[in-house]
């Protein structure tokens, strides 16, 4: 049987949509230094959702005396710790 | 009634910096455009230190060194993307949304129910989920809104005019230079018939605003009035022209030095297009000279398949300059204006695309990008004039970091 090819242009797997919930509020940063409390190595692509709601636990960006860090946010963290986030980091790329 | 918003992203472009460079926070930022160095905006500590809108650098160079104020080379590739992301966000609480500069979009909400709260949520938003802070204005009518969200940066970040108090005492505040559309000149006009404030302005009689202004200042009265003219849809360009002229020093009397000159001036004007995110569908060129003592201007005008491309624009403007040139003549002014300007992502003119056009924009953003890295107009298209350098001391341009993947902003990772 005969397909239109065309109507198949937007099957297959993309990332984008598998790794960005919202793509006005996602920025990629790149880590420096490795952080083995929150699974970061040196060379990671972050993928960081400035949308996302921080929670405990929550691998983040953090503004560390006008400094940009990644931290674990700890058990028991609340919005009004004074750790102010810049982002969630949703995910890390990184070749094995 | 429909109600109309304007968002207006504060102090745009040093926002954007900002954003990626927390350290700037709460330091007076400026932000310098790439050719001439002057600035363009500015954070609000730089403004409480005496810093001027569209100053040169060279002017202020004693204060950025006393003061620490960070100066920093605009880059426009960031701006437009974090513009880009702005409209997304707003796309979220309206259904329409007119951007209506890089940093100003006008939209309205479905139906009118609580609508300064929506203002505040939507507000609250921009601000998390791309960094940067805005200002709504709410009113009946757009330039009502632009009005109201200039005031709204000074009072918690929404302002209402919808409640008609508020409208006329802001009205009765507001100079009548500071409403949207009336310029310097139009408002020199309106002087001797006692009108100074934007109060006086819209309770003014419709005959002497268009004696004096034309029907486009009659609309501008009405839509003050709160009766609305201007719709989404037939939104005027933020900027109808813009012109690049100087005056000679010294007469000038060859053909040569005229085109270089309209050459400098057309690059110019490309670049202040391209800041502004508009591309022209005019443009026109002029010469002054004096005869019997008396100063004459006259020039010329071709339409164009609208551009901002910096080749494009220069080879219009010499070819009327040759046209318009008549030798012997002792030039004492020249100057180009860009006219029929319209948003560049609009798509209209893709009917004049013979698919130079991408290249050659492209070439252009690439010119601009280098001479901010370079430190201003080192880099010039041939005929382009080289003028005075700005010289340096300015923080070089930031780096592309949400549109190249070689320049993504490094977080650092360590206990």
């Amino acid at each position: 049987m005969f397909v239109a090819s065309e109507d198949y242009n937007d099957v297959g797997l993309k990332l984008d949509d598998r790794l960005i919930k919202r793509p006005a509020a996602t920025f990629f940063m790149r880590a420096a230094g490795s952080e083995p409390d929150a699974d970061v190595k040196d060379g990671d692509l972050l993928i960081v959702d400035k949308a996302e709601t921080p929670a405990p636990g929550r691998v983040v960006v953090a503004v560390v005396r006008g400094e940009l860090l990644t931290r674990r946010l700890p058990p028991g963290w609340r919005d009004d710790d004074g750790l102010e986030v810049w982002g969630v980091v949703t995910f890390v790329v990184r070749a094995p | 009634m429909t109600a109309f918003a304007l968002v207006d992203c504060n102090n745009f472009f040093v926002s954007c910096e900002r954003a990626f460079r927390p350290e700037l926070e709460s330091r007076p930022v400026v932000v310098l455009s790439n050719n001439d160095g002057c600035v363009i905006s500015r954070s609000e500590e730089a403004k409480a230190l005496g810093v001027g809108m569209a100053a040169p650098f060279f002017e202020i160079r004693a204060l950025v060194a006393e003061h620490k104020i960070a100066a920093i080379s605009a880059n426009h590739e960031l701006y437009v993307d974090m513009s880009r992301r702005v409209s997304a966000v707003l796309s979220r609480h309206a259904p329409v949304v007119e951007n209506y500069s890089i940093d100003e979009s006008f939209l309205t909400f479905p139906d009118d129910r609580e609508l300064v709260a929506r203002a505040h949520a939507m507000r609250a938003e921009v601000r998390r989920w791309t960094g940067l802070p805005v200002a709504v204005g709410l009113a009946s009518t757009k330039a009502l809104a632009k009005l109201g969200s200039d005031k709204a940066k000074k009072c918690g970040g929404v302002l209402s005019l919808l409640d008609p108090g508020i409208r006329d005492a802001l009205l009765d505040e507001t100079p009548v230079t500071h409403v949207w559309g009336i310029a310097k000149r139009s408002a020199l006009r309106l002087a001797p018939y006692g009108v100074r404030t934007a109060g006086d302005f819209a309770r003014a009689h419709d005959a002497l605003i268009q004696s004096v202004l034309g029907i486009g200042g009659l609309k501008l009265a009405h839509e003050l009035r709160g009766t609305s003219c201007l719709t989404l849809a037939a939104a005027p360009a933020a900027r109808q022209s813009m012109t690049v002229s100087r005056s000679f020093g010294k007469p000038v009397y060859g053909l040569e030095a005229l085109q270089s000159a309209l050459a400098t001036f057309a690059a110019r004007g490309a670049e202040r297009a391209r800041r502004h995110g508009l591309r022209a569908g005019e443009l026109g060129v002029h010469f002054g000279w004096r005869e019997d003592e008396r100063p004459v201007l006259e020039g010329d005008s071709v339409r164009l398949p609208p551009t901002n491309d910096t080749p494009a624009l220069i080879r219009a403007a010499k070819a009327l300059g040759e046209k318009l040139f008549v030798e012997g003549r002792a030039y004492k002014k020249a100057g180009i204006v860009l006219g029929g300007l319209e948003p560049a992502d609009s798509s209209q003119s893709e009917f004049f695309d013979d698919g130079s056009a991408e290249k050659s924009a492209r070439l252009s953003r690439t010119v601009d990008s280098l001479n901010a890295a370079l430190g201003g107009g080192m880099l010039r298209y041939g005929g382009e004039k080289s003028s005075t350098q700005w010289g340096s001391r300015c923080d070089s341009q930031s780096p592309n970091w949400t549109t190249r993947w070689e320049d993504l902003k490094t977080v650092r990772a360590s206990m």
